[in-house]
């Protein structure tokens, strides 16, 4: 008995814990997100090219104290490859939750420790070269009111020193269930940029800040 | 208290005297055993010299601020480093290696460049900065726009007028080069390249760039002693220049704005362009004053061919001139010539790794 109960434990812990998948949809003119990367819209209507982010930090948590956080410290979410924006929780069954956090960026710890491995790699481009720091959050495409080059805006979101520090915290309420879904919606983020006016955003200065506070208000 | 990764110089000496001793002695097995017994010794004699001489610095050198436990040190990573530090695989057309602007033989730096050419024999903005004792660096490139030791390396790899390549296609191009495998799997465990392991290797061969055997640190380890035209140099020295060139380093790692005129036809503002601070507008990375005589031009954009006009510059500008007459200035270079470290700049191993030469054409 005394050699068969840490398995037993072991057994209902497995058979106990339950994975709850986090589904990150963005959603733009009301509908889910196509990117189009094939150049083929030249501004004759808005278009998303790319949008590649950086969650740190996944949480469930429970009346705010945490109840699961994700394997992975850091998540690198590409909306061209879908299966990056979707990951699991392992949730301890019976265990109630209310809330989804996360930072979204790299933490700034992290940001400041040199070079690393795997999603942080800075091989995936997101990180910047000409200064220090990730890319937290990239949107790229075109749309006909657009000024630059070819109508193409360029959000490049980043940066982890003070005073322009672009991580943020998020926090959701949710509901218990097999999968959570979190809307990203791009036409607030839309709504609120003028495409005309602003358009190319690459550094950390106090309009990248700016759009990152803009940015938490997307996640539903 | 010896660093974790290194030890300090009077520990090198002690360990080296210990394995000469051992070395010399006569073997003692039986006659057949000899030669076997001196190729044992003689290669852990090998081994332990070079896990010692990795990273050492001297006793009154500060802590270095890079966090080795996140890196740490391995012979064979140094030496994957050291390749990838002079192969120009690492530009777009193959023609730039890192060595290209920060030649082992100027310590590191471009001289007689004030402003460096990359790919295409297109022309920078900036001198290219001497490295050396980059462990103490806490921030890197004449603005600062870095501020850690290994992504450091993405500028120069990614800038259109240096090496004009990306990390990704770095990466892409050192797996095709089937040496590099092997240099990999020694330095990693695997053959697996990954930026991340290229930028670690870069930076530890990086950080075993440490000088710190030029006279002045005879002089303070005692076992020389400066001439009165020098004794009198490092005393303007220290009332003049040691709040930002501070010693052992000779930098104390912060910016400044030194007086310089902005060169209108570069435009550069310095560490105001990565902070975007009004405060920081013509502020530039103090350099270290080490191996002046190995890194002419001076200044971020390499305008004074000789030392001289730089003194001159300090002593004429108009805000906070330094009183400095013209023997002033011949006795502070007089000290500033003890700094000059021939046996950083002439170390065989941080030169040219001479089995590159037969590498095949690729």
């Amino acid at each position: 008995m005394k050699h068969l109960l840490p398995i037993l434990c072991l057994f209902f812990s497995t058979l106990s814990a339950q994975e709850v998948f986090i589904d990150f949809q963005p959603v733009m003119g009301g509908k889910a997100l196509v990117i189009d990367d094939t150049g083929a819209a030249a501004g004759a209507e808005k278009v998303v090219e790319a949008m590649r982010f950086y969650l740190s930090d996944v949480a469930l948590r429970s009346e705010g104290q945490v109840v699961s956080t994700s394997d992975k410290r850091h998540h690198l979410l590409d909306a061209a490859q879908p299966e990056t924006m979707r990951f699991p929780l392992s949730v301890p069954a019976g265990v109630a939750y209310d809330e989804l956090s996360f930072t979204l960026g790299v933490d700034s710890l992290t940001a400041a420790s040199g070079a690393f491995g795997g999603d942080l790699d800075p091989t995936n481009g997101m990180y910047w070269t000409w200064r220090s720091g990730y890319i937290n959050f990239k949107l790229e495409g075109t749309a006909p009111e657009c000024p630059a080059r070819k109508n193409r805006f360029q959000f490049h979101v980043g940066g982890f020193q003070g005073p322009f520090n672009s991580e943020r915290a998020v926090s959701l309420g949710v509901s218990p269930g097999k999968t959570i879904p979190v809307k990203i919606d791009l036409d607030r983020f839309f709504d609120q940029i003028n495409l005309a006016a602003t358009y190319q955003i690459m550094s950390p200065d106090d309009r990248s800040a700016t759009i990152a506070d803009l940015l938490v208000e997307l996640f539903r | 208290m010896p660093n974790k990764q290194g030890v300090r110089r009077g520990s090198v000496r002690k360990w080296a005297e210990r394995l000469r001793a051992q070395f010399c002695s006569p073997p003692l097995g039986p006659e057949a055993l000899r030669p076997f017994l001196l190729l044992a010794v003689l290669g852990s004699l090998a081994m332990t010299a070079e896990r010692l001489s990795d990273f050492a610095y001297p006793d009154y050198f500060p802590a270095p601020t890079y966090n080795f436990d996140a890196n740490p040190l391995s012979g064979e990573k140094i030496q994957l480093g050291r390749r990838l530090f002079y192969d120009e695989i690492l530009s777009a057309d193959g023609t730039v290696s890192c060595a290209s602007c920060h030649s082992p033989y100027n310590a590191f730096a471009h001289t007689d460049h004030d402003l460096s050419h990359g790919i295409g024999d297109q022309i920078g903005t900036r001198n290219a900065p001497a490295l050396f004792n980059l462990a103490w660096s806490t921030s890197f490139h004449r603005d600062g726009a870095h501020h850690h030791l290994d992504l450091q390396a993405l500028a120069p790899i990614s800038h259109p007028a240096e090496m004009g390549s990306n990390i990704k296609d770095v990466v892409a191009r050192l797996r095709g080069d089937s040496l590099y495998a092997a240099g990999f799997a020694r330095a990693w465990g695997d053959p697996v390249i990954t930026g991340e392991r290229v930028l670690k290797s870069l930076a530890q061969f990086q950080l075993t760039l440490v000088s710190a055997g030029a006279k002045y640190d005879r002089v303070r380890e005692q076992k020389d002693t400066f001439s009165d035209q020098e004794q009198k140099g490092y005393a303007l020295f220290k009332t003049y220049c040691n709040s930002c060139h501070t010693e052992p380093l000779f930098t104390n790692q912060g910016f400044a704005k030194n007086g310089l005129e902005v060169d209108t036809t570069l435009n550069d503002f310095g560490r105001i362009v990565i902070t975007t601070l009004p405060a920081d507008n013509l502020l530039f990375k103090i350099p270290s004053l080490r191996n002046l005589s190995f890194t002419h031009p001076y200044m971020h954009d390499g305008r004074f061919r000789k030392l001289r006009q730089v003194l001159e510059h300090y002593a004429d500008r108009l805000n906070d001139p330094l009183p400095l007459a013209s023997n002033d200035q011949a006795d502070l270079i007089a000290f500033l010539l003890t700094l000059d470290d021939r046996a950083f700049v002439f170390d065989r191993r941080y030169a040219f790794p001479v089995e590159m030469r037969s590498v095949p054409e690729r």
